[in-house]
């Protein structure tokens, strides 16, 4: 980081902080503080439950995932569009004439005290971790990137967060988010462009998607199916469609954003602003992964992208025969990917295909020299997440580095935020009001909505400080999010599709989907995303069962 | 085992009556849905065949 770049980061986190305080300003009353007096337009809306999506580690590793894997990770989000239709026919309405601060508070409305107390319960846990994970994950990226211990990292990152929400509450998040997607999507055009103008001048842009292509980095429809297989149309079109539903159907961290809209119109707007938006944006940010993978092919890539492990591995015995291989399998890529362009260009289809194959054996002989290095720091060890940043710290000019670590900021910023705000929102409204001061003024749940943020945010701080020690279990947290939805959607599928199912009946039903769930994990190897699928047909079906036989009983006098 | 006897749950103090609005664009929210499920069809196409174009 040159002396602009740390100017430029500066001053976005000082505009941040002080145009989320500004545009907070005026939250004195608990439905303003909470639900921005539902007055919010559908475009900010829009951008802000975008923004709150869209997490640091998402935006980094995407690039990181195509440079690896190619652009299939785009199918992962076929099912979003379908789930956003189905909510705003649903969903958006039921929640907006209920007159909820919360979801779960719905559920009390449709069933009883315990179901939402439980539902609640799943989300603090859920989320809990997950605010902790937003602020420590980038910020080991970001440390390393900035020379600061993560601690410090996460502590600036939280500091901020929680100085502009607890002031302003969902206005403040709401209205920041939306210069944070802003400055994102601004960042994603300018890597990009530079991604391209970067290339030698022999290169054209047609010659680098044709060297992609031919290494299979744009891949984005696959119709191969296997159970645990992540990113195919079908896992994509059904899981991603379930995992989109419970995302922004059941998490009050999504569901507080369109509950602010000053109608159901301006709701259902913000969410089909997404459904439109999101595959593009997805797209975008995976293709400039393809061309800084392009990019590696004419500027040789580092042996490990993570600069403190490279400099670790270089003292192991192992160390120069890797590198040497390594030097050996990149000279031999990139000679063929020129053979490739120059019999592209002459037209000679023989002269094509023996280039292809050249070129297609060099690149798996560079990625299994890869992985040796990778294997010298251990069999864990994957540096996915440090390939963009290492393309943007090495190549890209002064000012334009401290701009996209600004951009990485905001989103883990925007996603902190929201997820803090909604934790706040979810304790106070579904706990504390409900089960410990139910008669209070306004002003004195509005002192403890702020109170409950700055908990959060210090919970959050705090989860994160810990995160190095936890190693591996950052993996098993992620893992841990997706096993709570599918018991999240089925309740809610439950209450909004099926009038005759009881208390009861949603209660165990939401039991049961979470064991089923926990034994899909623990006892085979189905991907994630099916769990959404798995837990809300269980939930669903033991809802039925349990509420024909117990239900029934509890209603006879 | 049905909640807390007798609770009636706590009643919003920003309760008021959302009725539904039609979109700005094609008159209904159905042929709104329907377009974006179209769009979604026509993505999926799009980069089906901008994959098979690109792949030697």
């Amino acid at each position: 980081m040159r002396p602009l770049d740390w100017v430029v980061m500066f001053c976005w986190l000082v505009f941040i902080v002080s145009y989320g305080l500004y545009r907070g300003r005026g939250s004195s009353t608990m439905n303003k503080y909470l639900l921005a007096g539902k007055s919010m337009p559908w475009y900010a809306m829009g951008l802000s439950i975008m923004a709150t999506q869209a997490s640091a580690i998402t935006f980094i590793s995407t690039t990181g995932q195509s440079y690896t894997d190619g652009m299939r990770f785009v199918q992962f989000y076929f099912g979003l569009p379908i789930a956003m239709v189905i909510l705003c026919a649903t969903a958006v309405p039921i929640f907006h004439r209920a007159n909820v601060y919360t979801a779960y508070e719905y559920l009390e409305q449709r069933f009883d005290a315990k179901t939402r107390s439980l539902v609640s319960l799943i989300f603090l846990i859920q989320r809990g971790l997950a605010a902790g994970l937003s602020l420590y994950a980038p910020a080991v990226v970001l440390s390393i990137i900035l020379g600061w211990p993560d601690r410090a990292t996460t502590i600036v990152m939280g500091v901020l967060v929680m100085t502009y929400i607890s002031f302003g509450g969902i206005k403040a998040v709401t209205w920041a988010d939306v210069q944070q997607m802003s400055l994102i999507l601004c960042g994603l055009v300018l890597a990009l462009v530079l991604a391209i103008h970067l290339l030698p001048s022999s290169v054209s842009f047609s010659d680098a998607v044709s060297l992609a292509g031919a290494a299979g980095k744009l891949n984005p429809v696959t119709f191969n199916f296997d159970w645990d297989d992540r990113y195919n149309i079908w896992s994509g079109l059904i899981g991603g469609m379930f995992l989109a539903l419970a995302y922004f159907g059941c998490d009050q961290s999504q569901v507080q954003r369109y509950l602010t809209g000053k109608s159901i119109a301006a709701s259902r707007l913000s969410l089909l602003f997404n459904a439109v938006a999101k595959i593009p944006m997805q797209f975008f940010i995976l293709f400039i992964g393809a061309m800084v993978y392009v990019f590696f092919i004419y500027e040789r890539p580092p042996l490990l992208f993570q600069p403190v492990e490279l400099k670790n591995v270089q003292h192991d015995a192992r160390f120069p025969a890797v590198e040497r291989r390594y030097q050996l399998a990149y000279a031999d890529r990139k000679q063929a990917a020129d053979e490739y362009v120059q019999a592209n260009h002459a037209g000679d289809r023989s002269r094509r295909q023996a280039s292809i194959e050249h070129y297609r054996a060099a690149q798996q002989e560079l990625n299994e020299a890869h992985t040796a290095g990778e294997h010298l720091v251990g069999k864990e060890f994957d540096d996915t997440n440090y390939i963009f940043l290492s393309f943007v710290t090495r190549y890209l000019p002064a000012g334009v580095v401290g701009l996209i670590v600004a951009v990485i900021f905001s989103a883990a910023m925007s996603s902190a935020s929201g997820e803090i705000n909604s934790l706040a929102t979810v304790t106070v409204i579904d706990i504390y009001r409900r089960h410990v001061k139910r008669e209070a003024s306004d002003r004195h749940y509005l002192i403890a909505s702020r109170f409950a943020t700055v908990f959060w945010g210090c919970f959050a701080m705090g989860f994160a400080q810990y995160g190095r020690n936890f190693g591996a279990l950052i993996q098993a947290v992620n893992v841990i999010g997706s096993l709570f939805y599918g018991g999240l959607l089925g309740v809610f599928v439950l209450a909004f599709f099926f009038r005759g199912v009881g208390a009861n009946g949603a209660f165990f039903g939401v039991l049961a989907g979470e064991a089923a769930i926990f034994a899909a994990n623990l006892f085979t190897r189905i991907s994630f995303l099916w769990y959404n699928v798995i837990g809300c047909v269980v939930v669903v079906l033991v809802g039925l069962a349990v509420s024909r036989i117990f239900d029934r009983v509890a209603r006879t006098p | 085992m049905s909640g807390a006897p007798g609770h009636k749950p706590h009643v919003p103090d920003h309760a008021r009556v959302m009725e539904d609005e039609p979109p700005p664009i094609l008159g209904s929210w159905r042929r709104i849905y329907i377009l974006v499920i179209c769009y979604l069809a026509f993505l999926i196409l799009a980069m089906y065949i901008f994959g098979r174009a690109v792949r030697p």
